[in-house]
Order: structure tokens, then C-alpha cells, then sequence
């Protein structure tokens, strides 16, 4: 029997092999080497004679002879006076902090050296991310060591002193108070106990003040809806460790959404699948544009943007159907493969332990998700609303009403927050600039000269959140705290403590949060060490669970005991949920617009902009579009071949008078007649303070969000676009590094995993290639380092990628050297597509690609998605090592692949010869070379280096080491400890941070570790198994909760 | 010089070596020509009353050969051959030691006198390099350490109270009132033992781990008035150690663990265990 195996490809131009890819992917380097231009003519031509030749070759040794001669260097140690109790220079201190990356608050613990930050990681034991670190986290740390920050408050753009501004603001503000003058603090979500204390006493001083939250991309409605029906003002906990149906429309939760990390932790670990395991996490996603998450769905199915009310009506009332209780409208919306009723279906099912979510911010759209869940019973289970997320608290009717204030000029003063930017994330932009320049007082706390920044007439710069003292509440009960790393680099004031000494509260914000922290915790003043509940001890841990926590509901399986009851006993109006629905239902729009649409949304790395000017996102290939260091369009493949475009041509799309031009990519599973915009670009910072961002060419996706309902409208429709007749270069990383459709990547279903098939080819099975070999075989005496990646749990979300540059020293190449593919990372996620048939069937007969190239009618919507992150595999029989000519590649007894950077004189045979395309050439001084400004050629970017590992010199090939420094670290502890390595003790960076636990990596030879088990499952195997290069890096299959394949 | 070089002429260091061997080769060719002039005279007087004039001797002969051009050419290339040899043998074993610092003993800010110290004294090393079991680094001693002792000596038996005062100024402390200022100046201290920037070196796995005494690379710091680096720190030093060296791992837990051979043989190398990969010490 032929078996029906998925055709993987990468890119639309390797589908159909265009010929600029099949030129490139036949060189290893995109560009000839120039040795024509040394050995022509012109320059071989001898002009030169010999008596020239001679004093030349004499002038050159004797040169280089007296350059010999220099001096060694001195060098010089300069101990401390005196030395810190807890410190020992070159050991590492931890400190645990909070993320303010974005306002998920995850918390962290930092690894410092010397005094300085090198590294983030997860906080393990956090009931939010649960060890894990996005690739915004990981990203924060050169952030601090951005050189662009402003190193002391300014007034009027000119430098000033604190004591001076604090006089001149207080006078304003007492004269505006006095007056009556109406006082607005605009800040993100703050959910800090102590930092809300302080604006309160803040405005306590100043009675007319008012405080707004604002998110640049807006919850208001998911709120609001929860505050109508349960009169709770936040929104819900979710719990998707627990779910076992998950429809999710619009929202990217892996991704983007609220909280990506904890649910991609919870998600990943509700999909685990074991040998003999018959159900898992099912995930349904609707959505316009091909989301991370959307490629993780077991079931996908495109739907216009506005038509995300009529699948929520449709899904609504089929759930309602199947529970016997009252449709609230009149749409049976069925999309490709029944997905909506098989999605109601599954979560009837899975009655209670579902979870329906939008990222639509009308409220109709909200309020009928709420019915669904309460129809389903999830509220008080996989929705809890003791424990809400606090993550996300902007209220979009206050802003919108602050923009016409500040307008028609009725806001005397205005204070912004750090992490907001009205003036680049509202749609007013420039008028608003001009409306807060005008005001009595504006302020803002902007670490650096942003877009709103420059229409402040002060700047009191707030400290870096590494540099930061403070706490904050993601979920109620559970508080993080945030302590600095290191002292403050500038002469900066952190922003709650300018808030209190504008009060005339002199305090010290460490002072004064600790004694907040300590009279509402009800803390013991005793601060002995054995005391846990001590402020010290807090402080070790990170974060702690207050009395409103509930204790179990996180830790074990929910069985419907006590708990729902608890939580649910405290809501009266839960019969309500249904009314609001119906009447909802009504509102909601259930045609979708024929026309053009556009969808807006964030990207994982750069989101909305607020880390932009951070050089490791930019870089970071995006895991769908994979283009780095742009802001592109997303189209359909289809509408571009109508329209005649192709990647890289610009068009023009106008939507309600504006228009915005960007360079277009024919992005797979991109829904027909529906363009992708991205937040995040188009940012215009003062010079020095967006030497990065202000590079990276893009429109303001902002600029076109409009208001509807009341609320931030992130979807529109009756668009236009059309070519605007150039092409723009784009650096995309899609097919780079190309492995020629070789069968790398392979899934199975869950159902067919009952049947035995583990995803595994038959020679695979029976070994063939593993019997004869020319080479010894190695033995591995200690240990035998190997990983194991678990394709099933990889979400493609990069974190890893980020994570390994941070922790190895990846230099940052930048947008000309990407579109060269001399991208520097150490490893990347290459991202398959497959696709369906012409049905539209969304799991069914794949297509041989030959066959699918002349076939015009493959409908591009429905892509499959798989990821796999591939790094240097460390193969015993490595092809690299023979071609080496210098011997700067060996093999070592602990099964590492090694790559010696002072022996490698740089003649790349290793990485034409390796089959994984894995080894990354070095081709410039990228530390000590102004071409590459990317804060990590100034003194200061530098301190972010690790001084573990060496910054490689030009000319040298290097690669990942499987973070050899790690293993000699672990291995010395357990030697100083006089104990055994224990297994999971020495974690490389990429596993570490990975929020899905999709990487182990462990020791083989121990027969009780993770790794063995995992090696020895069935689902594992490796790839290019069939040129015996037997690697160390092994993966294990996709499993997909869908129907057996045909 | 450190026992663990392998040596050169019968187990002398180099230079020595060579240097005897060309005093022994001069004494030869001072022989020779002794030797040789001492047979001219002898025949001079035995052959005094002969007729000498048209017999060939030896000399002529050697002289005729001499005086045809191209052998006085080879001549003369033979001898610049022999020299060039000798120097190239002589300035091989110079130009391996360029950059080592070997015997580099750079003045310090404060005369500060390890065989007084260590020597005299018997101060434990680790008693201010407080680093070497824990990590990397040693470590230089913050000044705070200093006054553990300098708290109460304020005089020493060599230079008086010059350098002592040296830690006070650099502390901003009052020896008088016994008071601290607020405007310490910590010191600068000239590096002596430096190693490329691509290796990665830790003490505690040398010490903690490896047992091995401070003075098997830094020499007999004791006896040093001004320490001087007296490895040669370079990586055929490190490997010939890590080939040779028995190391002693019986007990640690690790070890055992992780090695079969640990328990069943008695001794046993760091090459052994891996430890002559690149990747130990360069990553």
C-alpha cells in the first residue's frame, strides 16, 4: 500500500520551484565567493616589477617584524574596596524580578554577573509561566542596555535636574488642582498593588485627577462583557491545562493574546500525548490571517473579519442546539469540513472543561462568547473568575473620551506612563501631539524620547523594569514582585516614586513598597532568613499567593468539588448571561462584506511596538510571514495572482480616507480578499532613541484603527488597494538554509497513533541505514549529551531562537546581511506547510507537490502546519568533521560536536558539507564594527555579553555547542558538591526558556533520564537518518487530535 | 623550571643544553687547531734538512683545493649552512616562549611581599583568595580583607608604614580616629598571570576538584618577594599536564558515578575523562 504522506514545502516559490530558488538553494552561500575579481586579469596583469616587488615584500616584513615587537599589554585587576557579602566575582548571582515586556508579568529570575544582567529565564515554580519565557522576555535584558535611553529628565527637549523638575510640576499641579483644572494620569495596565497605592495617594493630593489604563491593543470588550453579565471588571483566568476543547476566534493565545506563555505552558501540556493515549486537547481556530496559534489548530477554517460575529452566532446556537436551550439568532454558518459544528460538538462534549475565546473587541461578539462558555458550564473550571487575569485593565471608552478632551483642550495636565505611547498608537497621531504640547502640563515617564515623549514639555525618565523596585498582580492573588538587577545606568527616577514626591512624599519607592507590601501581606518584621514569610524571603522567591488565591484550583485536576461552588456562589446575575446574548445576537452583523478587508493584528516578536527599538526582535524572523526587520502586507496567494503581484511589489490599500502602502508577501492560510497589517512599525522616535526602530521602514497600523461601538475596531472593511508600481526588498528567511524536501518533518494523527503508526517511515523502522558504516564506532564513556524535540508540543513562537543569541553572544547582522542568509542565529524553526486538496477538505488527501504546481485551483487557505527548530545535531558520524582541513572540527567523548574558533581559518568545506545547514559563518567584526549598530558594538550594549562564551572573531565558522558552557557549569557543581549530575540539571537555553517544553536535553547514557525515554519512544526519530550521520538531536513526531487521514 | 615540561639533552632544559653543546663543539675546533699546529712544527723540525719544495703535502693540497673558486664559494655556504642550522635549533626553543611572560614580574601599586605572607607568615592562600573553590576566579582580595590584620598592624617589618598606608589612602580610612571616609579609590593591581581571551580556565575545578596545590602553576609564591609568573601558561603546558598528571578523584562521588574506570584503577589521567577535547577549555 502506497502511503499517504504529507508533501512538507517552506515557500510558495519552493512550490513552485520558481527559479531564483532553485538557483539559490543549490549554493550554500547566497553569493559567489569574488575570486574572479581577484584572479582576472586586470588585477593579475603584472604592472609591477621586480625591484618594486622586492621593497614592497622587504617594506611588508620588516613591518609586520616591528609590529611583533609591540609591547604586551598590561593588564590591570581592580578589586572591590569592599566586597558585597553575597558576591564572588565570576560566579553568577540570581535575582527573581517581574517581565514587563509586555503585561503578561511573568515573573523571572535574572542571571547577573559582575553586577550586570546577562540573562532572563523563567521563574520555575510560577503559576504563570511556569519557567518559561517568551522571545519578548528574553528580549528585555538589551533593552536595559539600550544606549538611546535618556540618561536624565528633560524639560522643554532640554536637560534639567529632578530637584528642579520636581518644583517646577508641583507648582503646576497645585495651580491646575486649585483651580480645578482637570488632572489625567494615562497609563498601561497597572496592576501592581503598591503602584496603585501610590496613584491613589497621587489621587488623594490632587482631587481633581483621574486615572485612565490604556492598551495599545484593547481587551476593553472581553471586560466590559464580564462586568455586564458577572459585574466582575476584569477578565476571566484561563485554564487551558485543563481544556479539553479550545475554540478560539481571532484570538492568537500562543502568541500574542493576553498571556501566550502561561497558555502556551498550559496548552502544550494539555496536548502531551503518551503511548496508548486516546484523547487530547482538541483546537479549533477561526480566523482571517494565518496566526501562530491558527497553525497549531488541529482544525482550521478562514473566515473574513467581519464575519467573526456570524461563526460566533453560528457556533452559539449550535452548542445551544445540542444543550436544549434557546438560539439567539439565525445563522447556521457551516465552514470548511462542518469545523463549527464539530467544534460545538467537542466542546459539548467536553462539557465544563472548554474554553471559547475572540480577540474581537465588540462586545456583542464578547457577550455571546461568555453565553457560550456559561451554556457550557466552563465558568468556575476552565474560566476563573476568583483568580482573573489582571494582565490587561484599559478601558477604551475613558481613552476615546481623553482624546476629545484633549482635543476641545479640557485636560489641564496630563501624566504618561511609561508603557504607553498615545501619540504612535492612537489613530489621532500628530493632532493629539499637538493637543498634549498645548495642555498646562504634560509629563511623560518614557524611559526614552518616543513619539509621545516629544510632545511632552517634561521627561521624567522611569528606570528600566531591570533597574525597577515594584510588584505586580496578573491574576489575582498571586503577586510578582519586581526588584532591579543593577543600579540605575542613568540618572533615572522610577515613576511611582515621582508620582509620590509630586505628592510631597519624599519616600523611597524600595521603602515604600516594602512597608506596603508588608502591612497588607501581614508579613513578620522579623527578617531572619529562616522566617518564610519575611520580606527578604519574598523577595528570593519572586512572587507570593495572597489569601484570595484559591489553593488547589491551580495545582490538581478540577473534579467539580467545592471550588466551582465558591466561585460561582459569588455571582447573582449568571441567568443573565443568556439575555445578553440574545440581545447581542441581534446586533451582530451576520453578512460579510463583500469587499476587501483588512485585518489588523500583532506579531510575536514585535507586538505592539512598545520593544521595537530592541535589535534581537527585529531580527527575529517572524514564525509565519518569516521576514525579519520589516512590517509587510499579507495576502493571499490567490488575490495576488488576480491582481497580478507577486512577493515584494508595494501596493497602495486605502480604508476610510487613509492610505498606507507596504510591501506585500503571498502569505499561505491567509484568507482570500483579507490583507494582514501589523502593529509595531512605522515608529518615529527622536534620532538617538530609535537607532533601531526608526530604520525599519512600515506603515503605523494604528493609523487606521477607528472606533465602532464604543470600542478600538481592529478589523475593517471597504478596502481598497492596488499596486503601487515598485518593489521593495524584503529581508525573508523562508527558504533559506534549504534542505531539498528531504521527509524532515512527520505527524500522525491521535487516532491513527492508536493504530500504531507513530509517524514513522518503514525503513526507518527496520533500520537499514544503521548497519554497515565506514566509521569506528564512537564510544561515549561519561556521559552522551543528547536533546530530544518534541515537534507535537513546538508552537514555532522563537522564544528559543532568542534565547540561544542572548545566552551564546549571536551577533545581530541586520536587514542587507539577512537578505545575503548570513542570519547569524544558532538555530532556527523551519515552518512547513502542506495543504489539502481542492475540496477544501481541511484534513484529507495531500498532493505530491509536481502534482500541485500545475494545479490552479489548490486552495492556499487551508495550509497544515508543522515547526521544527533545527540546530547543529551534533552527529556522531558528522560530515563536517572530515572536511575540516585544519582539524577545527572534532568530535568529543560526550557525543559534542565541537568547533574550535582559534583553529578555524575559515574555508566553510563544513558548511557546504553539512546536510542540516546548521553552521553560520562569521563575516564580519559584527562587535566592533559601526556598519553593524545594533547596541552591541557600544560599551554599553556590550555589558549584555556573556563572558562565558566567546564573541567569535570574523573569518570563523561557529554553531551551536548545545550550550557546552551549561554542561561544564552543571558538571563542576556536581564535582564541588561531591555529588551526581543530577538529570534536568543542566538545561541549554533554548530548553529552558521553551514555554511548550517541547526541547529535553539530557544525558543517553543515563537510562533514568527524560532524555532516554524520550530517545526510546515511539514516536521519536532523526532526520537524514539515511547518511549515517547518526545525530545526537532527535525529534518526535506531530500528533494532530484530527480524524485519521484518508 | 617546572618539572612537568618534558626536557630537552639529557633532561636539561633547552637552552642549557644547548648552550654546552656549543661550548663542547668550540673546545673541539680549539683542539683541532691546537693539534694541527703542533704536527706543523713537528714536521718542520723533522723535515728541516730535506728538500720540501716541490713535494705535495698535505696542506698544499688542502690549499689548492681551498683556493679553486667555486670550492672556496661551498666553502663558505657550508659555514653560513652550519650556523644558520645552529641558530635555528638555538632561537626555536626562544621563539616558542615569545609572549609567554614567562619570569614576568611587574611592580605592583602596593609592595605587597607574599614571601613575608605566605612564606613567613604561613597565611593559607586561600585565606585571601577566597575564589579558587568556587569558581572561575580566584580572585584578587578586596581591600576589607587587608584590614582583618591591618585593622591592628600598621607597621611592617619591611618598608615601614609607606605601603601599609598605601590600603588606607586607597580605603579613605583614618588610621588615627580608626574612621572610614567616603571616598574610597580601590587599587589598581598589574595582572601577571594573563591567558588568551579563548579560554575558558576555572580554579575550582584545578583545585576543588582537582586537588592540585596552587604551587603546581604559580610556582613557589612563597619564596617570591614579587610573585612572577613562572609557567609558561601555554597550551602544550596544559595538555603535557593533562596527559601526565595522576590525578586523584577517589571519593568524590561524581567521579565515580560518571567513570567506570574510576573505582577499578588506581590511576588515571584527565585525558582519560575527555580532558584533552577542544571544547573543555574553548567554547
Amino acid at each position: 500500500m502506497e502511503k499517504n504522506t504529507p508533501k512538507y514545502w517552506k515557500g510558495l516559490d519552493e512550490l513552485n520551484s520558481e527559479p531564483s530558488f532553485v538557483r539559490a538553494k543549490q549554493n550554500e552561500f547566497a553569493e559567489k565567493l569574488p575570486m574572479g575579481d581577484v584572479l582576472n586579469d586586470d588585477t593579475l596583469g603584472l604592472t609591477t616589477g621586480r625591484r618594486d616587488f622586492l621593497k614592497l615584500m622587504g617594506f611588508s616584513i620588516s613591518a609586520a617584524t616591528l609590529a611583533a615587537c609591540s609591547k604586551t599589554p598590561i593588564k590591570k585587576i581592580v578589586p572591590y574596596v569592599f566586597k558585597p557579602v553575597d558576591y564572588e566575582p565570576g560566579i553568577a548571582n540570581y535575582y527573581a524580578t517581574t517581565c514587563m515586556g509586555c503585561q503578561a508579568n511573568c515573573s523571572l529570575i535574572v542571571k547577573t554577573k559582575e553586577g550586570r544582567p546577562i540573562k532572563v529565564e523563567g521563574t520555575d515554580n510560577s503559576p504563570i509561566n511556569k519557567g518559561g519565557a517568551c522571545a519578548v522576555g528574553q528580549a528585555t535584558i538589551l533593552s536595559l542596555y539600550d544606549s538611546g535611553r535618556l540618561a536624565a529628565p528633560q524639560s522643554a527637549r532640554k536637560a534639567t535636574t529632578w530637584t528642579k523638575l520636581d518644583q517646577e510640576v508641583q507648582v503646576k499641579l497645585n495651580n491646575i488642582s486649585t483651580s480645578g483644572g482637570k488632572i489625567v494620569l494615562l497609563t498601561g495596565s497597572v496592576n501592581g498593588p503598591t503602584s496603585l497605592k501610590a496613584i491613589n495617594e497621587f489621587k488623594a493630593k490632587y482631587t481633581s485627577a483621574q486615572h485612565i489604563m490604556y492598551d495599545a491593543v484593547s481587551f476593553s470588550a472581553l471586560i466590559d462583557a464580564h462586568k455586564q453579565v458577572f459585574g466582575i471588571d476584569a477578565i476571566p483566568g484561563y485554564q487551558f491545562s485543563e481544556a479539553g476543547a479550545v475554540v478560539s476566534v481571532g484570538a492568537d493565545f500562543l502568541g500574542t493574546w493576553l498571556s501566550p506563555v502561561e497558555f502556551t505552558k498550559d496548552y502544550t501540556n494539555a496536548r502531551k500525548v503518551d503511548e496508548g493515549q486516546t484523547t487530547m486537547l482538541t483546537h479549533f481556530q477561526f480566523e482571517s490571517n494565518l496566526s501562530l496559534t491558527g497553525s497549531n489548530a488541529d482544525y482550521r477554517a478562514v473566515v473574513a473579519p467581519s464575519q467573526y460575529g456570524e461563526v460566533l452566532i453560528s457556533l452559539h446556537d449550535k452548542v445551544a442546539k445540542l444543550l436544549g436551550k434557546p438560539a439567539v439568532g439565525n445563522s447556521t454558518l457551516e465552514l470548511m469540513g462542518n469545523s463549527i459544528g464539530l467544534a460545538a460538538k467537542k466542546l459539548v462534549e467536553n462539557g465544563g472543561k472548554g474554553i471559547v475565546i475572540t480577540s474581537s473587541n465588540d462586545i456583542n461578539h464578547q457577550l455571546l462568547v461568555v453565553s457560550i462558555n456559561e451554556m457550557l458550564g466552563n465558568y468556575g473550571k476552565t474560566l476563573n473568575l476568583q483568580n482573573v487575569s489582571l494582565q490587561r485593565r484599559g478601558n477604551d471608552a475613558q481613552v476615546i473620551n481623553l482624546v476629545k478632551e484633549l482635543m476641545t483642550g479640557k485636560v489641564a495636565a496630563i501624566l504618561i506612563g511609561a508603557d504607553v505611547n498615545p501619540v504612535y498608537t492612537l489613530a489621532e497621531g500628530k493632532n493629539l501631539a499637538d493637543a498634549i504640547s498645548k495642555a498646562g502640563l504634560s509629563v511623560s515617564f518614557s524611559e526614552k524620547l518616543d513619539e509621545t515623549a516629544l510632545a511632552c514639555q517634561y521627561v521624567a525618565p522611569t528606570h528600566n523594569a531591570l533597574e525597577s523596585w515594584g510588584d505586580a498582580e496578573p491574576r489575582r492573588g498571586f503577586v510578582s514582585f519586581i526588584q532591579p538587577t543593577i543600579t540605575p545606568i542613568f540618572n533615572t527616577r522610577q515613576w511611582q516614586e515621582s508620582l509620590l514626591h509630586w505628592t510631597g512624599n519624599n519616600v523611597n519607592y524600595h521603602d515604600y513598597l516594602q512597608a506596603n507590601t508588608v502591612t497588607t501581606l501581614g508579613l513578620s518584621n522579623d527578617m531572619s532568613s529562616g522566617n518564610m514569610r519575611s520580606w527578604e524571603s519574598l523577595l528570593e522567591k519572586g512572587f507570593v499567593k495572597t489569601s484570595s488565591w484559591i489553593p488547589n484550583y491551580f495545582d490538581k485536576k478540577i473534579d467539580g468539588s467545592n471550588i466551582v461552588t465558591t466561585v460561582i456562589s459569588s455571582i447573582s446575575s449568571i441567568a443573565s448571561a443568556g439575555n445578553y446574548a440574545a440581545m447581542a445576537g441581534g446586533k451582530v452583523k451576520t453578512k460579510a462584506a463583500g469587499s476587501l478587508e483588512i485585518i489588523l493584528h500583532e506579531e510575536v516578536a514585535i507586538r505592539d511596538g512598545q520593544n521595537s527599538n530592541n535589535p534581537w526582535l527585529q531580527e527575529l524572523p517572524d514564525p509565519i510571514s518569516k521576514v525579519s526587520w520589516d512590517a509587510v502586507a499579507l495576502v493571499s496567494p490567490k488575490w495576488a495572482a488576480e491582481q497580478d503581484l507577486s512577493n515584494e511589489d508595494v501596493i497602495d490599500i486605502t480604508v476610510n480616507g487613509k492610505t498606507i502602502s507596504a510591501p506585500i508577501i503571498l502569505q499561505p492560510g491567509q484568507r482570500d480578499k483579507t490583507i494582514a497589517l501589523a502593529f509595531g512599525y512605522g515608529r518615529k522616535l527622536e534620532e538617538k532613541a530609535g537607532k533601531v526602530a526608526n530604520k525599519v521602514a512600515g506603515y503605523n497600523a494604528y493609523s487606521l484603527v477607528n472606533v465602532e461601538g464604543g470600542y478600538f475596531n481592529y478589523s475593517l472593511t471597504g478596502v481598497t488597494a492596488k499596486s503601487a508600481g515598485k518593489t521593495y526588498d524584503l529581508a525573508f528567511t523562508q527558504t533559506h538554509h534549504n534542505m531539498e524536501g528531504r521527509d524532515l518533518v512527520r505527524e500522525t494523527t491521535l487516532a491513527e497513533m492508536a493504530m500504531g503508526n507513530y509517524g514513522q517511515p518503514e525503513e526507518a523502522e527496520a533500520g537499514g541505514a544503521h548497519v554497515m558504516s565506514m566509521y569506528r564506532d564512537w564510544r561515549f564513556p561519561g556521559h552522551h549529551w543528547g536533546m530530544a524535540v518534541d515537534l507535537n508540543a513546538c508552537t514555532g513562537c522563537n522564544a528559543c531562537v532568542v534565547s540561544c543569541s542572548a545566552e551564546n553572544n549571536v551577533p545581530v547582522v541586520g536587514k542587507d546581511e539577512v537578505r545575503l542568509r548570513r542570519e547569524m542565529h544558532w538555530m532556527r524553526i523551519d515552518r512547513y506547510f502542506s495543504v489539502g486538496d481542492t475540496k477544501g477538505e481541511m484534513h484529507n488527501k495531500y498532493k505530491e507537490i509536481d502534482q500541485m504546481e500545475d494545479d490552479k485551483t489548490i486552495n492556499y487557505e487551508n495550509v497544515k502546519v508543522v515547526y521544527q527548530p533545527l540546530m547543529c545535531q551534533h552527529c556522531e558520524n558528522a560530515p563536517c568533521e572530515n572536511v575540516c582541513p585544519v582539524n577545527a572540527i572534532n568530535h568529543s567523548s560526550e557525543g559534542l560536536n565541537q568547533q574550535v574558533y582559534n583553529r578555524c581559518v575559515g574555508t566553510k568545506y563544513c558548511a557546504n558539507n553539512c546536510p542540516y545547514k546548521v553552521r553560520r559563518f562569521n563575516w564580519f567584526a559584527y562587535y566592533n564594527n559601526d556598519k553593524f549598530d545594533y547596541h552591541l558594538n557600544d560599551e554599553l550594549g556590550k555589558m549584555v555579553l556573556n563572558p562565558d562564551v566567546t564573541t567569535r572573531m570574523r573569518g570563523v565558522m561557529e554553531k551551536c555547542t548545545f550550550c557546552v558552557q551549561r554542561i561544564q557549569m552543571g558538571k563542576l557543581e556536581a564535582k564541588k558538591g561531591n555529588r551526581t549530575l543530577k538529570d534536568g540539571e543542566v538545561r541549554t537555553a533554548c530548553q529552558q526558556t521553551c514555554p511548550a517544553n517541547a526541547i529535553v536535553f539530557g544525558d543517553m547514557n543515563d537510562k533514568k533520564s527524560e532524555i532516554y525515554k524520550l530517545v526510546n519512544n515511539k514516536r521519536n526519530y532523526s532526520i537524514l537518518t539515511e547518511l549515517n550521520t547518526r545525530p545526537g538531536v532527535h525529534y518526535l513526531s506531530k500528533v494532530r487530535a484530527t480524524e485519521p487521514i484518508a | 623550571m617546572n618539572s612537568n615540561v618534558a626536557g630537552g639533552l639529557l633532561g636539561l632544559p633547552n637552552e642549557i643544553a644547548l648552550g654546552l653543546l656549543i661550548t663542547l663543539l668550540l673546545l673541539l675546533g680549539v683542539i683541532a687547531v691546537i693539534l694541527y699546529r703542533a704536527r706543523k712544527q713537528v714536521d718542520l723540525l723533522r723535515n728541516v734538512n730535506q728538500d720540501i719544495v716541490h713535494k705535495e703535502t698535505r696542506l698544499s693540497k688542502l690549499l689548492f683545493w681551498y683556493n679553486t673558486r667555486l670550492n672556496k664559494t661551498m666553502f663558505f655556504l657550508f659555514l653560513g649552512l652550519v650556523i644558520f642550522l645552529f641558530s635555528v635549533v638555538g632561537w626555536y626553543g626562544r621563539a616558542q616562549d615569545l609572549g609567554t611572560q614567562i619570569g614576568y614580574a611587574p611592580e605592583q601599586p602596593i609592595k605587597f611581599n607574599h614571601k613575608l605572607h605566605a612564606g613567613q607568615y604561613n597565611i593559607q592562600c586561600q585565606y585571601c583568595h577566597i575564589g579558587v573553590e568556587k569558581g572561575k576566579q580566584a580572585g584578587i582580595p578586596s581591600l576589607n580583607v587587608c584590614m582583618n590584620c591591618h585593622n591592628a598592624i600598621q607597621q611592617g617589618p619591611q618598608y615601614g608604614k609607606t605601603e601599609i598606608a598605601k590600603i588606607y589612602k586607597a580605603m579613605d580610612y583614618d588610621a588615627e580616629k580608626r574612621e572610614y571616609g567616603n571616598n574610597p579609590n580601590p587599587v589598581k593591581w598589574v595582572r601577571i598571570h594573563n591567558l588568551p581571551d579563548h579560554v575558558y580556565f576555572n580554579h575550582a575545578q584545578h583545585v576543588k576538584a582537582g586537588k592540585l596545590q596552587c604551587a603546581n602553576c604559580h610556582g613557589a609564591v612563597n619564596q617570591m618577594e614579587r610573585v612572577q609568573q613562572t609557567a609558561t601558561l601555554e597550551m602544550g603546558w596544559c595538555i603535557n599536564c593533562h596527559r601526565e598528571k595522576q590525578i586523584d578523584s577517589k571519593g568524590n562521588k561524581y567521579y565515580a558515578a560518571t567513570y567506570d574506570f574510576v573505582e577499578k584503577h588506581k590511576a588515571y589521567t584527565v585525558a582519560q575523562m575527555g580532558g584533552l577535547e577542544c571544547a573543555k577549555c574553548h567554547y
